[in-house]
């Protein structure tokens, strides 16, 4: 028999490579999803700072174009996934009588960036910044309109639940390795054998170069490593950030950011590492970021984690999203650094365009597919109208969190095979008290539902077990 | 924590609701079962005794209290907007009059200065307790962070089940049976995917499991008063029964008027208000050593003592020598 061949092949599920899945879904089309970790979201999606940025420097960049486009769609795509989101605004802060004074020209500088693309963008005085954040200390601020917080996991497992409902093939813990040209098909060789496509976008995200190579690609990846502190209670309700000046790469960029879910995070913090695989937290980074923030805000709540996010930079410092020389059935997506979550959803839409333009056919899908009823979380249901919260709803497993032992079920019931899968999905432990009284209970949990051996459940990769029989 | 013990007058008739069924929640309503009042205990886990559990001096009365007192287990505390609420399988429901009895917190790796990798096997103890619990080892070579009562007989325990134990110390402690304990501090983990190795600060060792055991007293609803490990850091169960009992003298008072308890410098004391019924105060002072409260001193030997308050002057000064 003729092995399968899809209409597309995705390499990558990663938030780019989600949201493509996503808007091809609508189509009448077979497409498959090829992601090497057990879960979607797993690689450089998971360890990010979840805003929705504005405009980008440099300004003119693609990165920049998609980020606004994006952050545009994103009013709608929450909406209709259910996905918690926050508008906000960025305020810049200044905090010496170096910053008030260079103050006016960023304003001058910045408005004409800002404003031509829509977002507005006004001078607070120190009267009004205190009264906007009385946790934050300066002298005046230059605030803009536009940015947001999304809880990115909750977003991850939305856009796969919806493709899958709709009919997208995703294929966990298979690695693509190589790519073939052979005429009207591209053959990705993966570790569980060869995968058949008309069409293949690469969005390995780190791996994208390296795949991108096999077809003629030249970009290369320069991971950098953006280290997060986060804090168990709001402190601000914008951005909030330094007045930029010029400043060490280091510390660039990163802000002071209230999460959708009521914690803190400050950072990122911005520096080269030697490994793609590196997630390190290095007390340099820890120190930097604690540095940079601390006089800016009064500290509220506790230092509860840091972690660490690798970017797939390149030394363009720009989105590269292209046909690969060699064929325009193969688009490669490589660099997608931040302010990737962003740009998203019209990095998905550019990508359809250039598939179209390749050849691709796209026809809307003949029937609807029934539309999905999110559940709503135990949390989310306390914080509305706590009647009617028992049975599994009323057993909660995580105090800090709200988290229930319905939502684990729900969570493992739509996808969820890692102890990770289920922290992202419920948000488990990302409370005051860090897991200690729902992470043991957690596993025990995810024995009981699951039904697997105790050394067959890991954290999130196939070698990060996490308990043995006694 | 200043508004701590706001319980205003508690009218015997109304309900208390205890969060958590540890040895201090436990304790707590013995104590104000005996004096007449109408006590709930919630237990957010599905058994009580929290981290006594494993403590042998303390095993036996967790048995007889749970034996004497009716805990809803499974039923947790948690806040709803200004609210505490208890919510359980049977559903959702305010506390009026509550404590927190919920116990220590565990210092979290960046608290505690560790950077590094975040691979599988870094578990805060609670975890490593419910695991064992439930019939499982967080590991295989453990390393245990922290020196203390609860450390030592997690860490016994775990050696008893065949599992490579190192203790991690900051300060030289006495070596129990045959674990081995390493003096120094935890500064880096590393681990692509499980934990594999741990650098001290003047050491590294190999071991695929973290259990942190640093503890802080914490307590998660400040307008509730606490008792026990959410209030006091102290590891000698006896005086977590004094300080339930001495918080149920408290409660019970039927004046309104208190003095507050001004600690100074790296000491203890509990409670943090008083009321006109209650004349004794519980001390910290590890090691033993002279402490002052007001214009007297007093010797404690032992890590604590009970001491009756003098005077009636406003506030109660507490400091160390
Ligand atoms: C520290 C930090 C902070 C950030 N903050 C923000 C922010 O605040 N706002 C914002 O908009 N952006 C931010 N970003 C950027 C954003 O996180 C990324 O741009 C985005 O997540 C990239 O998504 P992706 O799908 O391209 O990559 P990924 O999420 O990495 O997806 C690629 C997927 O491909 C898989 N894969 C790789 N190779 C292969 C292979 N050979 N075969 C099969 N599968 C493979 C990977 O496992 C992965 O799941 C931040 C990034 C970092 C690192």
């Amino acid at each position: 028999m003729e092995p399968r061949r899809y209409d597309v092949a995705i390499i990558g599920a990663g938030v780019a490579g989600l949201f493509i899945a996503h808007e091809l879904s609508k189509f009448n089309l077979s497409i498959a999803v090829i992601e090497k970790e057990a879960e979607p979201g797993f690689g450089v999606s998971k360890g990010h700072a979840g805003v929705l940025h504005v405009v980008q420097p440099p300004f003119n960049s693609l990165k920049s174009m998609l980020a606004v486009k994006g952050n545009r769609l994103y009013d709608r795509v929450a909406r209709e996934l259910g996905v918690s989101m926050l508008r906000l605004p960025a305020l810049l802060v200044a905090r010496s009588g170096i910053e008030l004074a260079i103050l006016p020209l960023v304003y001058v500088v910045l408005k004409i960036i800002y404003q031509i693309r829509g977002f507005d963008i006004s001078i607070v005085s120190g009267r009004r910044l205190r009264l906007l954040e009385p946790n934050v200390e300066g002298y005046a601020a230059i605030m803009i309109q536009g940015y947001g917080v999304i809880d990115s996991f909750e977003l991850i497992d939305r856009l796969y639940r919806s493709s899958r409902a709709r009919g997208v093939e995703f294929m966990f813990k298979t690695e693509a390795r190589d790519l073939k040209i052979e005429d009207d098909t591209i053959v990705i060789e993966t570790t569980r054998g060869s995968i058949r496509a008309r069409y293949v976008i690469n969005a390995a995200g780190l791996g994208s170069d390296t795949l991108a190579s096999r077809v003629g690609g030249s970009e290369r990846i320069e991971p950098h490593l953006g280290v997060m502190l986060v804090f168990d209670k709001p402190q601000t309700r914008s951005i909030v950030a330094p007045i930029p000046t010029l400043k060490p790469a280091r510390t660039k960029g990163g802000g002071i950011i209230p999460m959708p879910w009521g914690s803190t995070i400050w950072g990122p913090s911005f520096a080269p590492t030697g490994s793609r695989e590196d997630r390190g937290v290095r007390a340099e980074h820890v120190i930097d970021v604690i540095r940079k923030f601390k006089d800016l805000v009064r500290i509220k709540g506790r230092l509860v984690k840091a972690y660490a996010g690798v970017r797939p930079s390149t030394p363009k410092g720009d989105f590269s999203i292209s046909y690969s020389p060699q064929t325009r059935r193969i688009i490669n997506l490589v660099g997608i650094e931040s302010p990737g979550l962003t740009a998203a959803p019209a990095i998905a839409l550019m990508v359809i365009g250039m598939l179209k333009t390749a050849g691709l056919e796209l026809t809307v899908a003949g029937k609807t597919p029934q539309k999905i009823v999110w559940r709503i979380s135990t949390r989310a249901r306390l914080a509305i109208n706590p009647s009617g919260i028992e049975g599994h709803e009323g057993v909660i497993i995580c105090p800090c969190m709200k988290v229930s032992l319905a939502d684990i079920i729900d969570a493992i019931e739509n996808g969820a095979s890692t102890l990770d899968g289920i922290i992202f999905r419920t948000k488990l432990g990302m409370g005051s008290c860090q897991g200690q009284h729902c992470i043991g209970r957690a596993i025990i949990a995810m024995l009981r539902l699951t039904r697997k051996k105790p050394e067959d459940l890991v954290k999130s990769g196939e070698a990060s077990w996490l308990v043995e029989r006694l | 924590m200043a508004r701590g013990e706001a319980l205003e007058k508690t009218e015997k008739g109304s309900t208390i609701h205890i969060i958590g069924a540890g040895l201090a929640g436990l304790s707590l309503a013995r104590e104000l079962l005996d004096r007449g009042y109408s006590v709930r205990v919630a237990e957010t886990r599905d058994r009580i005794g929290g981290i006594s559990i494993l403590d042998p001096e303390a095993s036996g009365l967790i048995e007889k209290l749970g034996s004497e007192i009716s805990v809803s287990l499974q039923s947790t505390a948690t806040r709803l907007g200004e609210r505490v609420a208890i919510i359980s399988s049977t559903g959702v429901e305010g506390v009026a009059k509550g404590v927190s009895a919920t116990g220590f917190r565990v210092a979290s790796p960046i608290e505690l200065g560790i950077v590094g990798d975040r691979p599988a096997g870094v578990y805060p103890f609670h975890a490593a307790l419910d695991l064992l619990i439930a019939g499982l080892s967080p590991g295989r070579v453990i390393a245990i962070y922290g020196a203390n009562r609860y450390s030592l007989l997690l860490a016994e325990k775990l050696a008893q089940h065949g599992r490579k134990i190192y203790v991690i110390s900051s300060n030289p402690v006495r070596s129990k049976k045959d674990l081995e304990i390493l003096v120094g501090r935890v500064r880096e983990l590393k681990g692509s995917q499980r934990l594999s190795e741990i650098r001290l600060d003047n050491n590294t060792i190999k071991a695929d499991t973290l259990v942190i055991a640093i503890f802080k007293p914490w307590n998660p609803f400040p307008e509730l008063p606490s008792v026990g490990h959410a209030s006091l850091e102290i590891y000698d169960p006896k005086a977590l029964l004094e300080a339930s009992r001495l918080l149920a003298i408290n409660l019970g008072c039927e004046e309104q008027a208190r003095r507050r308890v001004k600690v100074q410098g790296a000491i203890q004391a509990f409670p943090e208000t008083l009321t006109p019924c209650l004349r004794e105060l519980l001390v910290v002072k590890p090691g033993g050593g002279e402490v002052w409260i007001g214009d007297r001193s007093y010797s404690i030997e032992g890590d604590y003592a009970v001491i009756r308050t003098p005077g009636d002057s406003e506030p109660l000064v507490v400091r160390g020598s």
